[in-house]
């Protein structure tokens, strides 16, 4: 019989935010300006510079991300989405980890639920960038409601 | 007798259905069928090989004559409902209920891991949109 020295991850919180408000002036898909982060020694996550908020992950660790986009919106009847994009402008598909929001809306007469979190759940097998972008609604992003809280998992 | 690292799991759970589907009845369960990351999904029932924290939220709706239909959705994990939070249909107005948009469970190692609709009546139908409920989370050692 042998024994293994048995292993465990280690993690790490890492938080993104933004120091100011950011002016939304197209429906067209516009990328979040993060540009303050904070988190444990040794995480992995950095925005990329001049990226305008473009999130680089490192590779062969585990990514749980959640967060929200929170608009002050120009009209009262538009909504908004926000979604997750390659680098090279591509939207990245649910079977990749990369879960949008939703809508709270009312199509015709149905009770629509919302899903107003988006969450980012990766294992990246070399360093990636990850743009998140809001669409369909112009207005002001709030820096106090415009935050991705991210779990790293990485072997020792 | 052999042991695994622990190191050697994928430590990530993303499960949600991958079409857009109804249900009709009083108590209904969420169909799943993908699984990302870790898990075992078998008649819309997820299983994991370690203990865990789960995160869910669902997106859908109820036609307009079900209205008052009360519908939030919470884990049942191991036969026990969990109430950790419910999520509900942003149409429901009035009466004393409330909830946020995710639901959340915590679920030992190996038990039967579901999603289930709570509705006020005995038939109510239930469409849930593609990609949901998406069931989220991290395995613990």
């Amino acid at each position: 019989m042998s024994f293994k020295n048995e292993k465990s991850y280690v993690t790490r919180f890492v938080e993104l935010s933004m120091s100011s408000n950011q002016s939304v002036t197209s429906t067209s898909a516009t990328l979040v300006n993060f540009d303050t982060i904070r988190g444990d020694s040794g995480h992995g996550v950095s925005l990329v510079s001049g990226g305008n908020g473009t999130i680089r992950l490192s590779a062969n660790k585990y990514y749980y991300i959640f967060g929200s986009a929170t608009m002050d919106k120009d009209s009262t009847s538009d909504q908004y989405n926000a979604r997750w994009y390659y680098s090279n402008g591509s939207q990245i598909p649910h079977a990749e980890g990369a879960f949008r929001t939703y809508k709270s809306y009312q199509s015709g007469s149905n009770r629509w639920a919302q899903s107003l979190h988006c969450q980012l759940i990766v294992n990246p097998t070399a360093d990636t960038d990850y743009l998140l972008k809001v669409d369909d609604e112009t207005g002001s992003l709030l820096k106090d409601g415009t935050m991705l809280f991210i779990t790293e998992m990485s072997r020792q | 007798m052999s042991y695994s690292n622990f190191t050697d799991v994928n430590p990530l759970i993303a499960v949600y259905h991958d079409s857009n589907y109804s249900e009709t009845g009083g108590t209904m369960y969420m169909d799943i069928d993908t699984s990302l990351h870790s898990g075992t999904i078998s008649s819309n029932t997820l299983t994991l090989d370690y203990p865990c924290t789960l995160r869910g939220d669902w997106y859908g709706y109820l036609s307009s004559t079900q209205n008052g239909s009360i519908i939030n959705s919470q884990f049942n994990i191991d036969g026990q409902d969990k109430y950790q939070a419910r999520d509900h249909v942003s149409g429901y107005g009035g009466g004393n209920i409330g909830g946020p948009e995710v639901f959340f469970g915590d679920a030992s190692a190996n038990v039967n891991i579901k999603a289930r609709y709570r509705t006020a009546g005995s038939s109510v139908t239930v469409s849930t949109y593609r990609f949901f409920p998406r069931i989220t989370g991290i395995l613990m050692k």
